[in-house]
């Protein structure tokens, strides 16, 4: 019979990462809550992620590309907004759904006990449907643009991989953070909206230039839609500045996962 | 011997309510001796849930939990489920343990009573195949089989409490603790819930129960606690253990206030001037005594009690009738009396004061607490007159009786002493 020891905080330095693993289907069962939830009492249900993309690659094409005439060089305009915004707003949902999950799951976080990291982990598995229709449509458009396959289309899941961390990591020590100081309710979603000026979604990263590059760079957003870009429409291979900004994502990660794990203890008495 | 289960081991546990913007980026980064804290920001700040708890708990014993708000009944439970942390002292678990601090937890609205069902179990740790292994005696037990794919928004509030205590009776945990579970529910759904309780309880499960109803409690535990200020003030056979959590609720009620709640111990007198009652009747005296002794000295299962009501009459009228009502310490009704069928001729068409005693033979009451209400009728005017103020007492077994019950388990208010023969059927 295993024993579970149950003990004062300790000092150790934990990632939690171990915790998530065995609890994995839990994470899918909140996963799967989120989806039916969001179709409940909804007559057209999925049609509405459906109608979100399409209206978005209309709007984005029409404004960016021809009122404003941005040019993104051989790539048409269309396919290029669309992956860019493909990543963008998983991104923004991956970000503030996980951020706010324990404020909003509050009634659970407060009765249950389970590793609370699952909550802000799970949002990665419930955003895959909208991301997953998304991706479907960008299929479809790089076929109609005449599009060939290439092999360096493989590398395409690293580059999601890394999106789906830069979601986490933001959504992980907002929810860390959010338990105490619930202000981040309030500021956070808007925050995350007001992030797409500085990635390129709708223009390419070239438009920019001087200091602001550097913003870029350090945004591993950027990075991440630059990679999208590559892989699947051609353009440029990414600069290697954008490793910086993987870099700072990497480290925001784990001490995200680190700051989250320490104040797990004292997220029931707090929230 | 079974093995221990649960084994608490100094568990205290105390809150921080300072809310400023520094001590709470200290706490979070636990940079902080919280000494030191507690010397920057006082010990005001500090409020201690559980001081020093230890306990061991064996497989398949049925512990209850009682005690007053704030008590730390549900922090003590959320401390052993891990859910919060303890300050200082530690736990150890040997075997799968669900919490239950609330029937139906995360339950949606819009979800159908099936996905809640499957989310509800997954939340309290059964894995997907321990549900579908379930899911025909959850859905049976539950009885809102023909709704189960309809959205639990449409059920009544009684049909959600029914799906909802469902799953958490069919957990597959071997230790199981439930906070307050009882609340909701009618009588039949009460009844096999207890069924089922007991159920588990015969499946040799471990089972931890914060109540506050006494006498559900009393049927189906093992073992109580008593917490007090986070502390456990006692810890035994139920039987020994209520009649002091009783008594200890109601002294300190009574060294509080005199009035409180009305109830006063074994007797109460008024002067003239504010006693209750009308132009009529005003009541002087109430008091409940041993028929053989006067108002001190233990009452015991044995001894026949008198209960008298003192009153003066003002106006020569023969319209009134006294009495009471006993009722046992869950405040349920165990009888009540007047003196309807008694002869008034003494007091009829005369003014003048008045004793009422009607006395409660010995060996009907069970050992425990009673609470009595008095009663005025007015026969003319068909009204029943609840005084707002009543007594209590105490019954405790005779010394005899308790070692003949200590193998058996006596429920209830009532312990009749009937009469029995046992013939020769031939």
């Amino acid at each position: 019979m295993q024993t579970r020891r149950i003990t004062p905080n300790s000092d150790k330095i934990s990632t939690g990462l171990g915790e998530l693993f065995s609890s994995l289907p839990l994470l899918f069962a909140f996963a799967r809550r989120d989806i039916k939830i969001k179709y409940a009492q909804t007559y057209m249900g999925i049609f509405w992620s459906v109608f979100q993309p399409i209206s978005a690659l209309v709007i984005v094409s029409l404004f960016f590309g021809k009122l404003i005439h941005l040019d993104s060089g051989e790539t048409p305009y269309p396919v290029f907004s669309f992956c860019g915004m493909l990543g963008w707003f998983y991104f923004v949902y991956l970000a503030g759904h996980s951020g706010l999950s324990l404020v909003t799951q509050q009634d659970i976080v407060r009765k249950a006990s389970f590793p609370k990291i699952v909550l802000p982990f799970s949002k990665a598995i419930s955003g895959l449907l909208d991301y997953g229709i998304w991706f479907v449509i960008l299929i479809i458009l790089l076929i109609v643009y005449g599009f060939e396959f290439k092999f360096r289309m493989f590398l395409f899941p690293a580059f999601f991989m890394i999106n789906i961390i830069a979601g986490l990591a933001v959504g992980i020590w907002v929810a860390a953070l959010s338990v105490r100081y619930r202000d981040l309710y309030q500021i956070v979603p808007y925050l995350i909206g007001m992030s797409i000026f500085v990635t390129p979604v709708v223009y390419p990263v070239e438009t920019v230039s001087g200091w602001m590059r550097y913003v870029l760079y350090l945004n591993p957003m950027s990075g991440v839609l630059e990679g999208y870009r590559w892989t699947l429409l051609g353009t440029q291979i990414p600069s290697s500045n954008f490793l910086l900004g993987f870099g700072l994502l990497l480290i925001l990660f784990i001490t995200g996962l680190i700051f989250f794990k320490r104040t797990e203890n004292k997220i029931a008495d707090l929230i | 011997m079974k093995p221990v289960v649960i084994k608490a081991e100094g568990i205290s546990k105390s809150y921080n309510l300072s809310r400023s913007l520094l001590s709470g980026v200290q706490h979070e980064l636990g940079a902080v001796d919280p000494r030191i804290l507690q010397k920057a920001y006082g010990s005001g700040d500090k409020i201690t849930a559980l001081s020093d708890i230890s306990f061991e708990v064996r497989q398949g014993e049925v512990i209850g939990v009682i005690g007053r708000n704030g008590a730390g009944k549900t922090t003590l439970l959320k401390t052993l489920a891990g859910i919060t942390k303890p300050t200082s002292g530690y736990a150890e678990i040997s075997g799968q343990m669900a919490a239950i601090l609330e029937i139906g937890m995360g339950f949606h609205s819009d979800l159908t009573g099936m996905e809640n069902i499957f989310f509800n179990g997954k939340l309290m740790g059964m894995s997907k195949n321990d549900i579908r292994r379930q899911i025909d005696n959850i859905i049976d037990f539950s009885g809102v089989s023909e709704f189960i794919n309809v959205p639990v928004k449409y059920y009544s509030k009684g049909m959600y409490a029914r799906l909802a205590f469902a799953v958490v009776a069919h957990l597959s945990a071997d230790i199981i603790l439930l906070d307050e579970v009882f609340l909701f529910g009618d009588v039949d759904f009460k009844k096999a819930s207890f069924q089922r309780i007991n159920q588990l309880i015969s499946e040799g499960r471990t089972l931890m129960i914060v109540t506050h109803n006494l006498n559900e409690l009393v049927s189906v535990c093992s073992r109580v606690f008593i917490l007090r200020n986070g502390e456990i003030i006692a810890d035994g056979h139920p039987e020994q253990i209520i009649p002091q959590y009783v008594e200890e609720v109601f002294s300190s009620i009574h060294k509080k206030n005199k009035n409180i709640r009305g109830f006063h111990d074994r007797l109460k007198e008024w002067e003239t001037s504010d006693s209750p009652g009308n132009d009529t009747v005003r009541v002087r005296r109430l008091s409940v005594k041993r028929s053989e002794g006067d108002h001190d000295g233990t009452i015991t299962n044995s001894d026949a009690i008198d209960i008298c009501f003192t009153f003066e009459k003002l106006l020569p009228v023969s319209n009134y009738d006294f009495g009471f009502l006993l009722k046992d310490s869950g405040d349920n009704p165990v009888f009540g009396s007047t003196t309807m069928q008694c002869d008034k001729s003494v007091m009829e068409n005369s003014t003048g004061v008045f004793t009422a005693t009607g006395t409660i033979p010995g060996n009907l009451l069970n050992s425990g607490t009673f609470f009595l209400h008095f009663l005025i009728i007015e026969k003319s005017l068909n009204q029943v007159n609840l005084l707002p103020e009543g007594l209590f007492f105490k019954v405790e077994l005779n010394d005899s009786l308790s070692k003949e019950i200590a193998s058996s388990r006596f429920i209830g208010p009532l312990r009749p002493g009937l009469q029995w023969k046992i013939s020769n059927e031939k």
